[in-house]
This record gives structure tokens, sequence and C-alpha cells, in this order.
């Protein structure tokens, strides 16, 4: 599995962003064995119809999770339709404290009623 | 020749101009009333008359799913998300598209034709004989009103007398409206607002290089810099329409104040005078 957490820079102490797909930075991770990287998000800065691209660029990078604040309409459908589970962010934390809160099992996970 | 009705702020009174001008206007030659405000158009609720109306649509990629590959190409080239590519579909949103047809460009097994994707409608009628009415109605969702005026001025000759009613703000859909036309004419109040958004909006129709006038509405001679503004860049005020309840209440019932009530004649008759001189008539 790989999760995915929009975050305010490229390292797990930096901040989960209260944005989706504006957040400059996706943190990956794989919780079981660890392993992190970063994907700069390079379409922080466009105009419109985000949303459905940063959906587009998690399915290209194998991401199966998804923990993230509030999410636009668009970016809802899409990631509706790629079975990406998405767990929701409330509230304020480091990228590492929402990777604890996961593991926990203290994250509530988005359906399609929701 | 084209004449516009514009205003930075909204809610200052660019129908009541146009309807009344229009108006005037018809009571001597023919005229088209073009209504470009197609989020939310009006000005038939003055002039009720039979209505033909045609659709109005944007082609938008129809994509063959038994030859798509799914390889990724149109969904990297879509600049405006409209579609993406998933592992098992291509997921579109045609709301998002600006038809640019590069899709069906990049794709390499020719799986992406267009199809017409509806974005509003345009209704004409003939309220008068001599007052012809052409309206853009933008579907309701759609981002498309730069599209949507651009169809309603395909149905506008250059050889008419023409007075545009345009979208209030300084977006492109306002821009649309204005572009190419023989005058602007700007709406405004005497308020910090009416100024502040009458000197955006002027900075904008400076830059299309189109003539231009200020017609003052809901004047209550308080004035916060509107008239200052206006003799600095010598704009000729061509009309001061008073804050006066019972403008409001005829104008609220859908009246034409310049028909109904013979004092308002007049003055609509000279600024409709100075405005055909202004568009250099």
């Amino acid at each position: 599995m790989k999760l995915a957490i929009p975050a305010s820079g490229p390292t797990l102490d930096d901040q989960v962003d209260n944005r989706f797909a504006r957040a400059p930075y996706i943190i990956l991770i794989n919780p079981e064995d660890g392993e992190t990287s970063s994907l700069a998000n390079p379409y922080a800065q466009e105009g419109g119809g985000v949303g459905p691209r940063v959906v587009q660029l998690l399915v290209q990078n194998q991401v199966t999770h998804l923990i993230a604040p509030r999410i636009g309409g668009h970016a809802e459908t899409a990631l509706l339709a790629t079975g990406i589970t998405v767990f929701m962010w409330e509230g304020s934390g480091s990228v590492s404290s929402a990777i604890e809160l996961y593991k926990a099992g203290k994250l509530a996970a988005m359906t399609q009623t929701s | 020749m084209h004449i516009v009705i514009a205003s930075g702020k909204g809610g200052t009174g660019k129908t009541t101009v146009a309807v009344n001008l229009a108006f005037i206007l018809s009571t001597e030659q023919r005229v088209v009333l073009a209504d470009c405000d197609v989020e939310e158009p009006n000005l038939h609720l003055f002039f009720q008359s039979q209505v033909a109306e045609k659709d109005v649509t944007l082609p938008v990629p129809d994509i063959e799913k038994s030859t798509c590959i799914l390889c990724g190409k149109c969904g990297e080239f879509c600049r405006y998300g409209a579609l993406i590519v998933l592992n098992d579909q291509v997921l579109q949103y045609p709301n998002l598209c600006h038809s640019c047809g590069g899709c069906s460009m990049v794709c390499p097994v020719g799986s992406i034709s267009e199809r017409p994707e509806i974005i509003g409608k345009i209704q004409v009628s003939d309220p008068d004989p001599s007052l012809h009415l052409v309206t853009g109605v933008l579907r309701e969702g759609s981002i498309h009103s730069p599209a949507m005026i651009r169809a309603v001025r395909k149905e506008l000759s250059s050889d008419d007398l023409v007075i545009l009613d345009a979208p209030p703000g300084t977006s492109c859909a306002a821009m649309e409206a204005l572009e190419g036309c023989d005058l602007c004419v700007l709406v405004t109040e005497p308020t910090p607002f009416g100024l502040h958004d009458l000197m955006l909006i002027y900075q904008v129709v400076r830059m299309f290089e189109i003539p231009v006038a200020v017609v003052i509405n809901r004047n209550d001679n308080q004035d916060t810099g509107v008239e200052s503004f206006c003799r600095e860049q010598s704009i000729p005020v061509i009309l001061k329409i008073p804050f006066d309840r019972d403008i409001a209440l005829k104008q609220g019932r859908g009246r034409i104040i310049s028909r109904d009530d013979p004092v308002w004649r007049e003055p609509f008759s000279r600024m409709a005078m100075e405005s055909l001189k202004l568009a250099g008539a």
C-alpha cells in the first residue's frame, strides 16, 4: 500500500496542508516498511481544474490511501472513481503525527455518502 | 454602431439604462438590444413577447472506450482537468473543458472525437416592430460566460444600432461584451464602492480604446468623488438619475420609466442623443 498526505513542505516534520490539490507537496509513505518520498505538486499554482489532475498524479504514483483535508467536488468524484481510500483530516499537525493517527486507526474513512 | 452599457460594480443600474436607452432610440429607428449579462439576463422582463430560442454548444471530447488504450496522453495534455486517465477509465468533466481540441490531437490511436455540449441558449424576440431583443442564457453551473457572450454577439450585425447590456465587473466575460464597441456607457453610483469599481472598469475600457461616458444612478447629491473623477479624466457625465422611490417602484414592476413617466422622457432622450454623438454617429 501507499499512503499520500498533502503537506506544506517535503519532510515528515512539515504540516499537513489544509488544502488538498493546492498543497505545495505530497508526501508518499509505505506504512508497512516506513519508506517515504515527497512529490512537489506541479499544479499547486495553476488556475483551475487542479483537483482531478492531482488525483491523476496519485494514480500514476500507485497511491492506494490518502489522508486529506476538505476535498473539492471534482476531486471527490475522481477519488471515488479510483477506489483510493480517503481518510478525513481535521485540525492541524505534522505529517508524522498524521501517520501515527492513521496507524492507531483514529482517522475516519470517507465514504460515498459522506 | 454598438453601444455597450457596463459597470464595474454590480447593481448600479445597467439594465435601467440599457432598457431606457433602447426604448428611446427605438421610437426613432430600428434598435437591437442584446442581453450579454448571460448569468442573470433580465432585459426580457421589460420587453415581454413571444420568444424563439436555440441551443448554444461547445465541442467537448467524446472518447471511444473500445479503442482507448489508457495511455494517459490526453490527461497529461489537458490543462483544465477536463479529463483524467485512471487505471481503468478516462474520467471526464465536460464542464471544465475549454474546447481547445488538444486531447483529440494528442491521442495516438484516434479514440477521441468531439460532440456538442450545450452551454446555454439564445432567445430572440421582437417586442416592437422597431425593437429586436437577443438574450443569452447561460446554463446553470456552466463556466462558459465568455463563449456564451461570443454566441450572442454573433447574432448581431455591425450595420445595426445595437445596445449591449454587459455583465458587471471586470472579468473576461465583461471584456467579451466590451470589445469592438463604439461607445461604452459606464453606470455607477455616488458611493465609495461605486467610485472604486468605476475606476477599475475605466482602466479596462481605456485599454480597448473605446470612448467612455458615465451615468450616475441613485444620485443623492452627496457625491463622494465620482464626479470629480470624471472631471479629472474628462469623462462626460451624460445622465444623473436621482435616488427616488417612485423610480425604484416603477423599475421594480418592470416598467420603462422613459415610456411611462413623461418627466423622464426628455432626460433619456438627451442622453440618447449624446450617446449617439459620442459613438460617432
